[in-house]
């Protein structure tokens, strides 16, 4: 748990609200240098507080932050990507081509200089494929979906959920599995909001929290 | 945003109640996507429908500051004045008119509303790494002028005054150092 010190516990991943695609931050690398890395934007972060989860973005001047308290979180949703795989793909294609071309010098001085740069692709490949399938991660509350770009990795999803499912389920109860379809039904069949005259009919309903009551003739 | 229904993020298609809470991923209905969705009781929970405010019945009633022709419903906890349940904005328990809760969030007096902080701790420390002279002395304004400055919320960094105090003074030392050097020799 967090202390009164140190309110927040850091979750694992961090993560970039690229303002270009990733691959082209790869491409501007190679025009402008160390410079592509402005265009990744915002820094992202999750941290784990008492009552909330806390999502934080830092500019490199400003932190900013969004606060989403345990007992009003709806859903994580994961989504599998294929970025993985394509990463996985075009760095075994380098390691392959440097391998090919070490092979293939004569010299060699300059197969050792081939084989140091293939070696070093390989780290990267045998990293990329060691941290497991890459995801895009989401939450959801009454309000809003947000995307929460540190959690990239769906083993890293995963090991987050776990430490914030008890803290969810301490503020909200558990949710048994045979209960979900019983409380949908539930749900869909009884007017959220609705008011009952004396007559027993409904006049209103909220089908939509944000959106104002539907009136029934 | 419906209650009760989960969209895949791909598609924007309802995912059925079949994928919740599922060990591993399954595959969205309608596209196909692999998805993972964990629900918690919140999704079902019921919302009231906000008011929007009594019309006043009887003359010389207590009405609303804002709204003269609704109801009085609760003063505002900061400034006192009458709301309806309109202008009633419930924070923490607290009963805050519009302009309360929108000059708390501007002075950053309500706990647990602030959404921004600037980092200047972080930046004075930055600077002092930087060798050049005029960062130096950068450094060290900036680490006295907001020394008392709340730091991140997260990490505040309180060691990064000090230091940037002490990496500030060393840069500048050292380029005095270096220019009676040169002036030396």
């Amino acid at each position: 748990m967090a202390s009164a010190s140190k309110p927040y516990r850091r979750l694992p991943g961090t993560g970039y609200r690229y303002l270009i695609p990733g691959w082209t931050i790869v491409l501007l690398f190679f025009v402008i240098g160390i410079f592509a890395l402005f265009f990744r934007g915002r820094r992202v972060q999750l941290w784990q507080g008492e009552e909330h989860l806390l999502f934080v973005e830092w500019d490199g001047s400003r932190e900013y932050y969004k606060r989403f308290p345990y007992r009003d979180i709806q859903a994580f949703i994961v989504q599998g990507t294929n970025e993985g795989r394509i990463i996985s793909a075009i760095l075994a294609a380098v390691v392959l081509i440097f391998g090919a071309l070490a092979l293939a010098a004569g010299d060699p001085g300059g197969r050792i200089a081939l084989l140091v740069v293939a070696g070093f692709f390989g780290l990267l490949l045998l990293g990329h494929a060691l941290s497991g399938p890459t995801c895009k991660g989401f939450i959801r509350t009454a309000v809003q979906l947000e995307e929460l770009p540190s959690l990239t990795r769906l083993r890293r999803f995963r090991k987050v959920l776990e430490r914030l499912r008890p803290l969810i389920e301490a503020a909200q109860g558990q949710l048994a599995s045979g209960e979900i379809q019983a409380r949908m039904q539930e749900a869909s069949q009884t007017p959220s909001g609705g008011e009952t005259i004396p007559g027993g009919t409904v006049r209103y309903v909220v089908d939509d929290p944000n959106a104002p009551p539907r009136i029934i003739p | 945003m419906n209650a009760q229904t989960i969209q895949c993020p791909r598609c924007k298609r309802e995912v059925g109640e079949t994928s919740f809470n599922q060990p591993d991923l399954t595959q969205c209905p309608s596209c196909g996507a692999s998805l993972q969705v964990q629900v918690f009781p919140a999704l079902f929970r019921r919302f009231a429908p906000g008011t929007d405010g009594e019309l006043l019945m009887v003359e010389g009633e207590s009405s609303c500051f804002y709204h003269p022709k609704k109801k009085a419903e609760v003063p505002c906890d900061a400034c006192g004045r009458f709301m309806c349940g309109l202008c009633d904005c419930q924070v923490k328990g607290q009963h805050l008119c519009p302009a309360c809760l929108e000059s708390g969030h501007r002075k950053k007096t309500i706990q647990g509303m602030e959404d921004m902080r600037m980092l200047h701790r972080r930046q004075a420390f930055v600077l002092a790494l930087i060798p050049f002279l005029i960062t130096g002395i950068a450094a060290i304004y900036m680490a006295i002028r907001y020394r008392k400055e709340p730091g991140s919320l997260v990490s505040p960094m309180h060691w990064a005054v000090p230091a940037s105090l002490i990496l500030g003074s060393l840069q500048i030392l050292g380029y005095l150092l270096l220019i009676v050097l040169i002036v030396k020799s």
